[in-house]
């Protein structure tokens, strides 16, 4: 990535509007917008189709593999709690445990075919309810998340590929370190003592109501969140701008005699942003479970928690379902990435 | 050519589309959105974060906002909300899932029991005004009328069965059906008794109506709403002081006063709202208490900050001894640990004392042989203190213990593993304590630590497949039969039965089965007295301490304070703010 033709592209377009006008020219680019469309169209049902086999496959991994930790589910879900051999037989019909491993398998696919992916057994909720109920609240966190993690790291990592060598770059280096080494609970925690116990600025807990309430609450857990990904989106971004900076025809623009800011915001950038991307929603992947240390300490009820909170249960339905909704919602959001591509990188055409 | 600039606009357009549609799919709003229009910040309506000055001149009180109609008004005072912090997500809000001590704290707010008990001790009349028992196995309750559920429709004895009916019955697998094991029918004498007949006398069945098993939820709206009845979108109705509004799983739950709760001879229910919200981390709840966002924390404040939080200025802490135990039960069934020399051998090598005041320091009453505590003596208390006397407390003698291990015969065998789990300091301490000790006398014991789910379904199931296990429990009564039998009665060894110990001593259960069928509680008391001797002489386990239970509550409030069956009480009734 970070080749030459690239940028001449961009340079020789913004050279080409300025010089250009015609409704011919206009009506062509509406056809091949369309072109656009429709490859783009068969290119996500292509990927949509390959997904089958890996949900198949996944599901099946998982549910064997849950089933072969210690620990009765029936026993569980009664956990702390006396209870008769009537009624642990009856929650193992129920829930169809007493059935051998796959055929309970096959049980579950066709409920799940039919949209239902059962009762979670702890909570005594509807799995799918339970996940859709959850999924706002992460996805707003891990959003918040990206976005601080990005507005912060991606000027520190063009300021450090500017400035190679000096303060700021060491500076930054070592920001992204401590935040990156520092385990989530940890920071989690001392967040919670600065800004919610001693300073009092922000809650210490919950999500709020209401847009501005809700982030005034969750600014707090994803800052914390932000800080560990921070270190690996600015060295990114700062090799990227290493890389396109040393480019031919960026030593054109410069001699041309643009000034630095339009060089490296309207033509550098663009470039070195694709690694960006691909690390961010890398870490939005990461992030649909990996928040769950931060759902803990600020009592958040997302999905990270539930699936957590299901394996920790032996809640197999929970750690099914769940499972299947994240194998889906990585796909999407990698195939959103790849989308995003083609619409960035005239180059990258897919077959 | 498509431009640059098209393709990558008209993309994200696409994209925003998507972002906006998205919650559109996302189906209904978590339950969360509907409660009516809140200000920001709810917490605000929670005292202020008072770390100066603690008291009442301080705190905000709402006007009560009295409506006209005389029957719906709300008592003087009324007004405000508590913010309640609990530790993990509730279960259920069906009250035949409510057997733990998160779930209980909200379920019991929002329906009620036929009786109920006051100071953790009494059995008192609730919805039931007043109960006889003409012979052993024969309860008769009056029900009371007037009475009605938090929709306005009248609770009558057919809910009433229906209910008793339905926690009963195996298919619904209730955590608390196993308390009508001995009982044979429930019938409608006239539409306002209720009469139940056992199959056998039960001492312990008196009981049973305080206890969620007890509540009484609306047959109809249970009919109306059978797919999702005690789950957020079904709630719950009953007759309690707060009506459910909301739930958002694994973040809170929304309670609201209910004007017209019959009960309001001691005043309230006074408070407009009860939040209550899920904070598994230790250190937000105590940050939260200090701070005034979070009103009350019951039970759920970690022993190691107990100091930091009792010192808080805005805080006020109460505390009660407890019907709990904390003890470390022998694998009765299992050499060596069938041998009673090695069993008093080991009781006699742990300073049970140090441990305690190491571990809980004052948070934990010193237990002496038995598990069955003081606090729990709620009548003979002459007759129990004399026979506690006289147990032998085990107190730490190494010279004993080795010459008991001695006269054991199996000295040279001896090792084997103690499951405990570390999630707790405490539980994890008594093993380690336990460990240490064993190994001044030469016996090698390994510690297992596995997670709190896996000591629960190792303790509770019938293969019982543990040398020594760390084991907490506490009575669901208060009474002492309520620690003897189910956990001590050969019956309880099987799965989902709590005989940690796997003790099955046929003299034993003579004498806690013949208790059970009397209501002298005079006799009760002497044969559990001889119960709890054999007990202690064979020293099936090694019983630290009896945890005192805590409750912190804001001073900006008042109304409650934690007693040994907080359990089972619906404390937000009397909660109010000071003036």
């Amino acid at each position: 990535m970070g080749c030459v033709p690239r940028g001449d592209f961009a340079l020789f377009r913004s050279f080409q509007a300025t010089h250009t006008r015609g409704t011919s020219a206009e009506r062509h680019s509406y056809v091949s917008l369309f072109t656009f469309y429709v490859l783009m169209l068969r290119y996500t049902a292509k990927r949509l189709l390959a997904l089958i086999p890996i949900l198949i496959f996944t599901s099946f991994v998982t549910f064997e593999l849950v089933r072969l930790t210690p620990g009765d589910p029936a026993l569980i879900m009664v956990g702390g709690r006396r209870t008769s051999p009537e009624v642990l037989q009856n929650i193992r019909q129920k829930y169809a445990l007493d059935r051998d491993p796959i055929s309970q398998y096959f049980f579950w696919v066709g409920n799940a075919l039919r949209g239902n992916l059962g009762e979670s057994f702890r909570l005594k909720q509807n799995v799918s309810n339970l996940i859709l109920a959850r999924l706002p609240l992460t996805l707003k966190l891990i959003t918040l998340s990206v976005i601080i993690s990005t507005l912060l790291a991606i000027p520190l990592g063009i300021l450090s590929a500017l400035y190679k060598n000096s303060w700021i770059d060491y500076t930054s280096s070592l920001v992204g370190l401590v935040g990156v080494s520092s385990p989530v609970f940890f920071t989690g925690v001392v967040a919670v003592l600065v800004f919610g116990y001693w300073l009092s600025w922000l809650p210490a807990f919950g999500a709020g109501k209401g847009f501005w309430d809700e982030l005034y609450h969750l600014i707090l857990p994803s800052s914390v969140l932000a800080l560990s990904m921070l270190a690996l989106t600015a060295r990114m971004t700062r090799s990227a701008m290493l890389e396109v900076l040393g480019s031919d025809y960026i030593e054109a623009a410069r001699a041309k005699g643009l000034p630095t800011s339009t060089i490296v915001i309207k033509h550098a950038l663009r470039n070195a942003l694709i690694p960006v991307v691909t690390v961010a929603s890398l870490q939005m992947g990461f992030l649909l479970v990996g928040s769950v240390l931060v759902e803990f300490t600020f009592g958040l009820g997302g999905l990270g928690s539930l699936i957590t909170d299901g394996i920790q249960n032996r809640d197999y339905p929970i750690v099914q379902g769940t499972v299947l909704f994240l194998v889906v919602m990585f796909a999407l959001l990698n195939l959103a990435t790849d989308l995003l591509y083609a619409a960035i990188d005239p180059r990258i055409r897919y077959s | 050519m498509i431009s640059l600039k098209m393709r990558s606009l008209s993309l994200l357009l696409l994209l925003a589309l998507l972002v906006v549609l998205l919650p559109a799919c996302a189906g209904a709003p978590p339950a969360a959105e509907q409660p009516a229009a809140e200000k920001p910040a709810t917490e605000e309506a929670a005292p202020p974060a008072a770390t100066e000055e603690p008291t009442a001149k301080e705190a905000v009180t709402e006007e009560p906002t009295a409506p006209t109609e005389e029957a719906a008004a709300p008592t003087e005072g009324s007004g405000g909300e508590l913010i309640i912090a609990l530790e993990a997500d509730i279960v259920s809000v069906d009250p035949a899932f409510a057997y733990d001590f998160t779930t209980n704290q909200v379920v019991n707010q929002i329906t009620e029991g036929l009786l109920k008990f006051t100071n953790g001790e009494k059995l008192e009349p609730n919805l039931a005004e007043s109960w006889e028992t003409p012979d052993p196995l024969t309860y008769i309750y009056k029900i009371r009328q007037g009475v009605t559920f938090q929709d306005g429709s009248p609770m009558t004895i057919d809910d009433i069965i229906f209910n008793m009916e339905r926690i009963r019955k195996p298919e619904t697998a209730s955590y608390v059906g196993w308390m009508y094991t001995n009982v044979d029918k429930i019938e409608k004498m006239d539409d306002w008794t209720l009469k139940v007949t056992l199959k056998q006398p039960d001492a312990l069945w008196q009981y049973v109506p305080a206890t969620t098993a007890g509540h009484v939820i609306s047959k109809a709206y249970y009919e109306a709403h059978q797919d999702n009845f005690g789950k957020p979108e079904g709630g719950v109705l009953g007759t309690g002081p707060f009506k459910f509004v909301s739930w958002a799983t694994g973040s809170e739950v929304v309670l609201e006063r209910y004007d017209n709760y019959w009960n309001k001879a001691n005043g309230g229910p006074y408070l407009d709202k009860v939040i209550v919200k899920i904070l598994p981390e230790p250190t937000t709840r105590v940050a939260g208490l200090q701070t005034g966002e979070l009103g009350m924390v019951l039970y759920a404040i970690p022993p190691d900050q107990l100091p930091v939080v009792q010192k808080m200025t805005s805080i006020e802490v109460s505390a009660t001894d407890s019907y709990l135990n904390d003890w470390v039960a022998f694998n009765t069934q299992r050499p060596p640990f069938d041998n009673v020399k090695v069993r008093q051998a080991l009781n006699y090598a742990v300073d049970k004392a140090q441990v305690t005041k190491t571990l809980m320091g004052d948070a934990g009453v010193l237990a002496r042989a038995v598990p069955v505590g003081p606090r729990i003596w709620n009548f003979e208390k002459e007759k129990w203190q004399a026979a506690y006397d006289k147990l032998p407390a085990y107190e730490k003698d190494l010279d004993k213990a080795k010459q008991l291990l001695e006269e054991s015969g199996v000295a040279d065998q001896l090792n084997g593993k103690v499951i405990t789990t570390d999630e707790s300091p405490v539980r994890l301490g008594q093993a380690l304590a336990l460990q240490a000790a064993a190994a001044e006398l030469g016996v090698k014991l390994e510690i297992q630590k596995v997670t709190g789910q896996e000591l629960t379904t190792l303790s509770f199931s019938g293969a019982r497949d543990y040398d020594i296990a760390e084991a907490q429990w506490g009575s669901d009564f208060p009474d002492p039969a309520g620690n003897l039998l189910p956990l001590f009665h050969s019956r309880n060894t099987g799965d989902g039965g709590s005989n940690f110990a796997n003790y099955r001593n046929p003299e034993l259960d003579k004498l806690l089965d013949e208790q059970n069928s009397l209501t002298d509680n005079a006799k009760r008391t002497d044969l559990m007295i001889q119960a709890e001797q054999i007990l202690a002489t064979e020293s099936v386990g090694i019983v630290y301490d009896h945890p005192r239970q805590f409750m912190a509550l804001n001073k900006a409030y008042t109304g409650y304070s934690v007693t040994p069956l907080w359990y089972w009480d619906a404390f937000a009734k009397d909660i109010k703010k000071v003036e």
